[in-house]
């Protein structure tokens, strides 16, 4: 059994008298894709939401690499090591290509006081240039990133959220909107990501092909709960996942 | 190589301008209004320059900064009347104060956005102000006069404007340096980041409400600084002078005519407004009063309508095309 | 029995004076609701249409009361105007731009008025409202009565536009969610200039008002528009009923607080609220529509 990474246990998100999380309980081991499907509004992005502190779970438990990180502050969270990208992307439009990059270092290492006067180090500009060069926008750093097209705009997002050494990418529909060509390219970025630095990923995604093929396991959450669980053919094969998606949309 | 040269040719020009500000004076000694206006030119570069890093860098609306610029300059005045103390040492009691006073306000309030920020600043500094109107121990409406001493470096006090002229000189360009070393560095960069999106910073682990306060802190303390020496200079305060809410619209004005959020806008609006409004008001004589405000007025929406970028973006694209012009 | 009476009398002054600002807050909150922008230069509108009041009277004889409709009509047009030649560009510009623009419209109107008339405080006098209503030790004086019922007036007159009228619906979708107003076929641009249009007229409404009972000068803008700000955070912004319920306890506050601890610090009091309320309570006590 390999080491976990996040674990989740028995998330519960209220809005009102609507349950967007009832009872949620999953785990991703280190240097797991995990994907995660489910119909509209069952609760995908509030989860996401609620893992990287931006909306406080009415109960339940969060571990990251098995530290309590459950009610801790958004940015602190994310210094833990939890990055994460939108499914409509979110670039800062008058910083460039690079500075978008170089901003997602981990700034749990980092002098708050120094940084008033100090530039970014030679490694952390090395290493956000490999990360250009690995999504292949290397030509493009010196561009403010609102001039990005939407495609190269989720590209930066992913190698931002590599920045920091992560141990755990959440990313929020990474092909949504791309053309298939690049959806093949992002695609095969996380997997070279996963597989050469052994970067643990859990994904949302609507595309069934393009999460089937890359995933090692699944989850599947509707109206709240997880209806199943494992791996892709599995989960292909569970009539009450085939019942979700028919009934719910 | 090239990078190089571009910076010795920059370097050259500011260094040549460096020389002959520390000359001008010699030819102004027949013309003490002109040092005058000089001497506003400066304090209004270094005010707008720290208004430039809470609203132009971290997009923090704050019509707060003449607050911290009258905290500096009751302080050290107090100190002064009451204590004897130096107001080089004044400066700093001011500057902390003030500091601590962003501090706990922006504590409490930099979690607002947009509007809400800018009305809220608005309101605190009203109140302050309101109080000290009131304040017998302040001298309240009447303001306080500072005991004239012997001319001296100690007490910060000198007959004639020329010091004065290089104290300010010296504040705006030490301001300048600091919002650029501020542009150039991480903390520029987070900052920007927040004015753009402050929820994606937040997701790229950066603490945004540190560094908003950093911000707004720093911003105080250059205004306190400034306020303290203003006193020296002009000798008399009173809120309705010092706590005027014209100074930090006059910032924000002179921001957004030079180039919001960047290192030479506040000089440029400054250099060019300032004059501007004080040629008005000595034109028109008398009754001119409240023509230099219209001014404002028509300029900035002018600016806002037609160039939201300032004129430090229409110099820039000028040179770009005079450099295209001369590669062709 | 004479702290009942003073009491009493310290509620009604704030009552009276609070309708105003209601008034005053209303015309601000819609703005503010439905297109996003403070307007800075609200209490310029005001000063501006005293001063038209003022005008009428002094050139023409016209009593306030009398040139109301007149004034009415003149800021409707000036709202559309302002509109039509700045904020209209203006639309989806960040927070700072559009808080420049009005200020840059505040100055121009305050300091025309203050280079055209001078500084000086000017009264109206003779008018026909004049007098006050005495009941036993309290009094009531005639003019703000009227300026109160006319205030009412304007809010129900207000309040069913926007309720049951075809754009007046409009307005309230387009305040909630601009985006889903405009794929629903609402006409956006006609509803911001409307919503100009009306803003305005309500604060001209008043200032004419407020000229029969306070001075007249150019720089009377600049307290209200800070009380206008208050009452609006305190309602909550974009709600009819938020902008009275704030500006009566604006009102209220004030006098209390000018009564009962020093008049010379009863806006600290004012302020006070609103930066409370700005801290723990945001959205103020009534959200939007």
């Amino acid at each position: 059994m390999s080491k976990k990474c996040l674990e989740v246990e028995s998330l519960t998100k209220r809005f009102g008298g609507l349950t967007a999380l009832d009872e949620i309980s999953l785990h991703i081991n280190e240097a797991e894709i995990i994907g995660l499907i489910g119909p509209n509004g069952s609760g995908k992005t509030t989860l996401f939401n609620c893992v990287t502190g931006f909306l406080k779970p009415d109960n339940g438990r969060i571990f990251l690499r098995e530290v309590n990180i459950t009610g801790r502050e958004p940015h602190k969270i994310i210094q833990e090591g939890v990055s994460r990208t939108f499914q409509i992307t979110r670039v800062f439009p008058e910083l460039t290509v690079m500075e978008n990059i170089l901003i997602s270092i981990r700034h749990k290492e980092e002098s708050r006081i120094r940084s008033i006067y100090k530039k970014s180090n030679r490694d952390e500009i090395k290493k956000a240039s490999e990360l250009l060069e690995f999504i292949g926008i290397a030509e493009l750093s010196d561009q403010p990133g609102g001039e990005l097209s939407y495609g190269q705009q989720k590209l930066l997002q992913l190698a931002s959220s590599l920045m920091q050494d992560p141990s755990v990418v959440l990313l929020d529909e990474p092909t949504a909107g791309v053309n298939p060509t690049l959806i093949n390219k992002i695609m095969d970025r996380i997997r070279e990501a996963n597989e050469e630095f052994g970067t643990t990923f859990l994904i949302i995604e609507h595309n069934m092909d393009v999460i089937m093929g890359i995933s090692h396991r699944m989850y599947v959450l509707a109206t709240g709960k997880i209806i199943a669980e494992g791996n892709p053919e599995k989960v292909r094969s569970d009539p009450e996942v085939f019942e979700a998606y028919l009934g719910g949309d | 190589m090239k990078n190089g040269m571009n910076f010795f040719k920059k370097g050259k020009w500011l260094f040549l301008i460096l020389i002959a500000l520390l000359l001008l004076p010699n030819f102004l000694k027949d013309e003490p209004y002109v040092l005058h206006v000089c001497i506003i030119v400066f304090v209004y570069v270094s005010l707008a320059q720290a208004w430039n890093l809470i609203g132009g860098y971290a997009g923090q609306i704050s019509f707060v900064n003449h607050t911290f610029f009258a905290i500096g300059a009751y302080t050290s005045t107090m100190l002064l009347i009451y204590l004897n103390l130096t107001p080089w040492i004044g400066l700093f009691v001011g500057m902390a104060i003030a500091g601590c006073v962003a501090y706990v306000l922006g504590f409490q309030i930099l979690h607002l956005k947009g509007h809400y920020f800018a009305v809220a600043t608005i309101a605190f500094a009203e109140i302050v102000k309101l109080l000290f109107l009131n304040w017998r121990g302040v001298g309240a409406a009447y303001g306080l006069s500072l005991p004239l001493k012997m001319p001296s470096f100690y007490y910060l006090m000198w007959s004639s404007k020329l010091p004065y002229y290089y104290i300010f000189l010296l504040v705006a360009i030490i301001s300048t340096i600091l919002i650029y070393t501020i542009d150039k560095s991480k903390a520029g960069m987070y900052f920007r980041s927040i004015k753009q999106d402050e929820d994606g910073a937040k997701h790229k682990g950066i603490d945004t409400r540190y560094y908003k306060l950093l911000a707004f802190v720093i911003s105080a303390w250059i205004c306190a600084l400034v306020g303290t020496l203003y006193a020296q200079y002009i000798l008399y305060i009173c809120p309705r002078s010092c706590m005027d809410i014209m100074i930090s619209t006059k910032c924000i004005l002179i921001v957004l005519f030079g180039g919001l959020g960047t290192v030479a806008g506040p000089v440029l609006g400054a250099v060019i407004l300032i004059p501007l409004a004080e040629y008005t008001r000595i034109k028109l004589g008398g009754g001119g009063q409240g023509w230099d405000y219209i001014i404002y007025g028509l300029i900035i929406l002018v600016i806002v309508l037609y160039q939201p970028q300032g004129v430090y973006s229409i110099l820039r694209r000028c040179k770009k095309n005079v450099q295209k012009m001369l590669r062709s | 029995m004479d702290l009942v009476y003073l009491i009493l009398q310290v509620i009604i002054n704030g009552i009276l004076i609070g309708g105003v600002y209601a008034l005053i807050a209303v015309g601000l909150s819609l703005i503010w609701g439905v297109m996003e922008i403070v307007n800075f230069a609200h209490g310029d509108y005001l000063m501006a249409a005293a001063f038209f009041s003022f005008i009428f009277w002094s050139y023409m004889g016209l009593d306030p009361l009398i040139s109301l409709p007149l004034v009415v009509v003149i800021f409707l047009f000036i709202g559309f105007g302002t509109q039509k030649f700045v904020m209209k560009r203006l639309i989806d510009s960040p927070t700072l731009i559009t808080i420049a623009a009005t200020f840059a419209l505040s100055l121009i109107i305050r300091y025309g008025f203050f280079v055209v008339f001078k500084p000086d405080y000017r009264v109206i006098r003779d008018p026909l409202l004049q007098g006050s209503l005495h009941i036993s030790s309290i009094s009531i004086p005639i003019a703000k009565m009227v300026t109160l019922l006319i205030a009412i007036i304007t809010m129900i007159l207000l309040f069913s536009f926007l309720k049951y009228t075809k754009k007046g619906r409009a307005i309230r979708a387009t305040a909630q969610d601009r985006e889903v107003a405009k794929s629903l076929g609402v006409n956006v641009e006609q509803i911001f200039l409307i919503t100009w249009g009306l803003g305005i007229a309500c604060v001209g409404i008043a200032g004419a008002m407020l000229s029969t009972f306070y001075y007249v000068f150019p720089l009377m803008g600049v307290t209200f528009v800070l009380i206008a700000f208050a009452s609006v955070t305190l309602g909550g912004f974009g709600s009819v009923h938020g902008a009275i319920f704030g500006g009566l306890a604006i009102g209220l506050i004030q006098q209390f607080g000018g009564t009962f601890v020093s008049p010379a610090l009863k806006d600290v009091f004012v302020f006070g609220v609103f930066i409370l309320v700005l801290i723990f309570k945001p959205k103020g006590f009534f959200g939007k529509y």
